[in-house]
This record gives C-alpha cells, structure tokens and sequence, in this order.
C-alpha cells in the first residue's frame, strides 16, 4: 500500500512542478505579451499626442481649452491667426472677456447646456473682439471633455468666419432684394402700358408682357417659341414691309446697341397702329443672348398731332381769303378817306362786316372739328324739343332765307316727343343743315324741312332744289375738308368742314345721317299738312336737289363728361 | 384820275369777288383797263382772246387752278411771254416752284401784299 502511496505522492510532486514550470511560463509569456502591448500602446499613444498636437497646431482653426468658469488654461498657436494674440497672452484669461457683450449670454447658455452632458458639443457663433480692436465673426465647436480623465477641460474649437459671415449676409440681402426685385420686375412688366417682348438669340419669342398680348391682339400661349418675324409684321405708314435686317430687334442683336424709332405694328387681325419701338440687346458674358423689344402705341398721339397740324394749316390757309379782304378793303378806304362817297363807304364796311362775320363761323368751325378730332365731345343731354331747335336754326338764317326768296316750309309733326339729347351740339348739327341748303339754293327755291317720329326713332328730313351732290363724289360728303365740286363753285369759301362735324355730333349721339341727291323728303303722312310735293319741288329747276336725313333714337343720349363744348355761332 | 398809261389791258382771274372787285377799282384808278374772270378755265380763254399786258392770277378757283392756267398758257405763242403775277394764299413750296417754273414773273401772297403795292409792282414791270 506505501508503495502505491509513495508512487502517487511522487507523482503529485511532479506534477506539481510541472504545472508550476507552465503557469509560470504563461505568466512570463502574458507579461512578455503586455509589456509587449504596453510599449506598442505607449508608442501609438506618443505619436497619437504628437499627431494631434500637429493637427492642432497647424490647423487654421484655434482650439482653447477652458474650465466650466471660461478660464483659458490652454490656447492654441493658431489663436494667434486667429484672434491676434499669441497663445501665452490668453492663457488664464476669461474666454468672456474677448466675446462681444451682446454674445456672452448666448454662450453662457450653451455652456449651461452642455455642463450636465460629458462628451456633447454645441456649435456657437459669436463676435469677438481680436487684438487690434477688429471684431470678427468667431463660428465654433465646444465641447465639454471636462469627465475626461486626460483633457478634463472644456475643448473649444473656433474659427474666423467674417468674410463668410458677410457674404452670407450679402446673399441673403441680395436674395431677399432679388425676390423683391423681381416681383417688382413682374408687377411692373404686368402693369405697363407698354407692350414687351423678350427674344432669344434666334428671334425666338421667350417672353410677353399683358399689354402685348392687349396690343397686338396675340395670346401669350401662340407666341412662345415662335419667331417674332412669323408674329409681328412691321410695316412703314404706307403699309411696305420693313425689311428684316432694318427691325428694330435685329438691328439691336446686330449692333448690340440700342436702337429705337417710329414703326407701325401689325396686329393679329391684320390692323396696324403706329408705335415708338426700343430694342436693346441682352447681354450676358460679352455676348448677346437676345433682346429686348418695348413697343408705346402713338395712335392717339398721331392723331392728336395730325389734328393740330391740320388745324394749323387750315386755320392759316384759310383765313387768309378774308384777312385779304379786311385788309385790302381797310386799306383802301384808309387811303382814300376824302374820295370815298357815302354810298360806298357803306358797301365797303358792309363788305368788311360780312367778312368778319365769316370769319368768325370759319373759325368756330375749325376749333369745333379740331376740339372733335382732340378728343371726347361733351355730351349735357336734357329734355330736349327738336323742333324748336329747328325753328332757332331757321331764324338764324333768314336774313339770307328772305335774301334768296327761299320758300321754307316745315312739316312737323304733333308725335315728336322730347328727347333726352344735348341741345347746343344739336343746334350745331341743325344750323349746319339749314346752311347748306340755303346756301346751295338758287334764287326763289325750296326747302322743306320735316320732322316726325318714327317708330323708336325722331327722323328729320331737310331738303332742298338746290345744286345737289354730284354722283361721284358721293362718297366723300361727310369727309373732313372735303367739298363737292359744284360746292367750291357756288362758294369758295366753304371751309369741308361743317358736314363733319354734323356726322361726328350725330354719330357720337347714337343716331344717323344719311342724304340722297335728287332730293327725296319724307312721304306725305295723312297727319301732316304738306303743300309741296317731290314732283313740285323739282319741277321747272335745273338742279336735283339733296335730302338729308337725320335719325335720332328717343331713348336720348347719355351724358358724357369731357371739357370739349362746341362753338355755336 | 387816269394817268396816261396807253391802256395797258390787265387780265384779272380772282374767284373772291370782293377781291376781284377792290383789285379791279384800284387798277382803273390807276389807269388801267381791266377784264376779269372768276374761275381759270374762263380766265384762259379770256387770255388767250383779248391779249392783255399782264394777267393777274389766283391759284385755287373752280374749274381751272392758276398753276394749270398757267402752264395752258404758257403753250400758246402769245401766252409764252406774257408776264403773269401769282396772286394766291397758297404759300406752300409746291406751287411756288410750279409758278416759277412756268416762268411767273411773280408770285405773291395776298396778306402780304395790297391792291396799291400790287398795281405799283405792275406799272413797274409795264414800265409805265
């Protein structure tokens, strides 16, 4: 039993050992292994701090780092970029003390925020006042490593972000002008009277204005993308193309110049109307891209200056026939005072007398056609009875009625209501009227003037067996300036201007005027009494005669402010 | 009155008749014989007819203007040379250089001008 006993103790013993001999072998082997390790670690750790140290250093950005109370226990040498001190000369400052006053509160709460949150950043934005007196804008990171066995400090990370900071602040001005800008850009193209249209470098139409689309008639939709040649023809006043190369959008493309002038635009429907027209190029990076054509419609313009000019010229031509007369006349009795005898003193002045008289109905007519083709006529209706208006006309001329032993005869009858119609400009149209056939009526001839009401309207006829209108120059009665040729032979002195004025008066009153020559009056109505027939009226004479008429609605006119009265004679 | 101007024959074509009328008292006066028309067409043949020293002529007038009356005269071998004035209230550029070239001897603006003036400037080209 020892035996055994023995052998089992001896064999404990050696394992013993053995085990022993391992464990320490492990354990070297462990501690070779650690320190192994730790001198790899101490190695990685040194070029670690010497790599961050660089990092730091180097870095453009400044690093601080500060304690909860903003004590600088650390600057960076790139403070010094920075903030223009150098490292040593923040050391144990209060951060605070370089931050703009109206900052530090925000920062305060940031580091408040960030007291309870080990290993949290906060980035922050802040003016800071550097070494020169300059403040700049400071953008940074901090963050609290204050736990941090190593730092145990509050790591700030900063940079100088001014010129940044300023265009930022430009951009967004520049935005905010530029939003503006442009919908003061759109509310203006919007709202402009002016028509606009922008092309591309290919005459490509790619934008219009409202008033484009409200001149020429052309909806925005069919012009987009279209050559602006295809959309708008430019014509000169007599209607001859402009040739391409001569259009105000071309030529600017061409010369890169601006270039305006007076053309006539062609509407979609094919009128045309006068415009000034400005092109000028669009360029970007020294090259044209386009153009930009604004287009002013000049009609009324054109007619305003039409009507002054010819106001002018007929107001000079005109009068000179009786300031002749005047003037000679005048003269002649001047030199001749003591040989003049009383019987032709008297014929003179009467001459004189009745030329000043035509002189001044010359004159009313030209202001009345010029205030006419100036501008809206005022239209004051009140109840108004044509006939008496008619009567007042007629009594106007019977010094020349009674001269000519002209037989007048009126026909009027009882149904003629009164109508809401101006009774100044009516008595112009009537005067007119009465002028014409008195004038243009021999010796001893006939007027019949009626008057009566026919269905919704007031029809006036007048006629008379005077010279009558010849039959190819019908057409041109109610035009400005003209006279028949029969006219101007019976009296030069006509000015063309009182038929013109009669259809402009009639026409802007809702009613119409027509004439027929040979004379047609009304047909005998049962309620009219009537003594002349058409038969009788041109029986024995050499002429025809006229007709006119004149139909007024008995709905009257409605009022119309305007500063233009007529002249009445 | 009449001074001796071996009866000179003034041709006056003037459709206002209280011009044609003044003109025609204060030439008499001055002792001169007159004929006159009212309208151009009358006045040409007038003209072309009696011969006058000197015609007289308004430019619009019914029938014939006194541009047109004076170029038709001018065609005639006695109308080439007469002297004619241009008495007229056109004063526009056209008709003037269509009178001068139609060799006018004159061309006038009434309101510039009056029948006395007027008959002196004839005695003077008649040289009487």
């Amino acid at each position: 039993m020892s035996a055994v006993y023995q052998s089992l103790y001896e064999f404990d013993l050696v394992e013993h050992r053995t085990i022993a001999m391992i464990l320490a072998v492990l354990a070297m082997f462990l501690l070779i292994i650690f320190l192994l390790q730790s001198e790899q670690n101490k190695a990685r750790l040194i070029s670690n701090e010497r790599l961050f140290r660089a990092l730091i250093e180097k870095s453009s950005d400044a690093v601080a780092l500060i304690n909860d109370k903003a004590e600088i226990l650390y600057s960076s040498p790139s403070t010094k970029k920075v903030m223009g001190y150098t490292a040593e000369q923040l050391l144990g400052k209060n951060g605070f003390s370089v931050v703009h006053s109206e900052d530090v509160s925000k920062v305060k709460e940031i580091l408040g925020d960030l007291r309870s949150q080990f290993g949290k950043s906060k980035t922050f934005h802040v003016r800071a006042k550097r070494r020169d007196g300059v403040w700049i804008w400071v953008e940074g990171v901090v963050t609290n490593l204050l736990h941090d066995p190593i730092v145990r400090a509050i790591v700030v990370n900063y940079r100088d972000i001014s010129k940044t900071k300023v265009a930022e602040q430009q951009l967004k001005k520049f935005t905010l002008e530029l939003g503006s800008e442009k919908a003061k850009v759109e509310a203006l193209l919007a709202g402009i009277g002016d028509g606009l249209v922008a092309v591309d470098n290919e005459s490509r139409i790619i934008m219009v204005n409202e008033a484009f689309e409200k001149l020429l008639g052309w909806k925005r939709g069919d012009v987009m993308t279209r050559k602006t040649m295809e959309v708008i023809n430019i014509v000169d006043e007599e209607g001859k193309e402009v040739p391409e190369a001569a259009r105000p959008l071309n030529e600017s493309m061409q010369t890169g110049k601006t270039v305006s002038g007076t053309h006539y635009l062609v509407r979609k429907n094919g009128s045309k109307f006068p415009a000034t027209v400005t092109a000028s190029p669009v360029v970007l990076n020294n090259k044209i891209i386009g153009a930009v054509k604004v287009f002013h419609d000049v009609s009324q313009e054109k007619q305003i200056d039409r009507a002054k000019s010819e106001f002018v010229s007929l107001a000079s031509h005109q009068l000179r026939t009786p300031l002749t007369v005047v003037k000679w006349y005048t003269k002649y009795l001047v030199e001749n005072a003591s040989k003049v005898t009383r019987p032709k003193l008297k014929e003179y002045l009467g001459v004189i007398l009745q030329t000043n008289n035509s002189m001044v109905e010359l004159v009313n007519a030209i202001l009345n056609a010029s205030k006419i083709d100036l501008g809206k006529l005022a239209i004051e209706p009140e109840q108004t009875f044509l006939p008496a208006i008619m009567d007042q006309a007629l009594n106007e001329y019977s010094p020349l009625i009674k001269q000519k032993k002209l037989r007048i005869e009126k026909q009027y009858s009882g149904d003629v209501p009164k109508i809401q119609l101006d009774p100044k400009l009516m008595k112009v149209v009537f005067a007119n009227i009465i002028s014409n056939a008195v004038k243009y009526t021999d010796l001893g001839g006939n007027v019949i003037v009626q008057m009566r009401k026919d269905k919704q309207n007031v029809v006036i006829a007048v006629s008379d067996n005077g010279c009558g209108i010849p039959h190819r120059q019908k057409d041109g009665i109610f035009t400005k300036l003209f006279r028949a040729d029969n006219a101007i032979e019976k009296d030069s002195t006509g000015t063309g201007l009182g038929l013109y004025i009669v259809k402009s008066v009639i026409d802007q009153s809702g009613g119409k005027i027509w004439f027929t020559s040979p004379a047609k009056p009304l047909p005998n109505r049962l309620d009219v009494a009537s003594e002349t027939s058409i038969e009788e009226l041109a029986h024995g004479k050499q002429y025809s005669g006229t007709t006119f008429y004149i139909s007024l609605p008995v709905t009257g006119v409605q009022p119309r402010t305007g500063s233009k009265n007529l002249s009445v004679t | 009155m009449a001074k001796s101007v071996g009866q000179k024959t003034i041709l006056v074509v003037e459709d206002e008749e209280a011009l044609l009328l003044i003109l025609e008292k204060t030439l008499n006066q001055a002792g001169f014989k007159t004929i006159t028309s009212k309208d151009g067409y009358e006045g040409l043949n007038m003209a072309l007819k009696h011969h006058p020293h000197l015609v007289l002529v308004d430019i619009i007038m019914p029938r014939m203007d006194g541009i047109t009356m004076l170029k038709e005269l001018r065609k005639d071998s006695y109308g080439k040379d007469v002297p004619v004035i241009i008495l007229t209230n056109l004063s526009n550029p056209e008709s003037m250089s269509a009178a001068l070239e139609n060799h006018a001897f004159d061309y006038l603006v009434k309101t510039d001008w009056d029948p006395e003036t007027l008959v002196q400037k004839i005695k003077d080209k008649l040289k009487v």
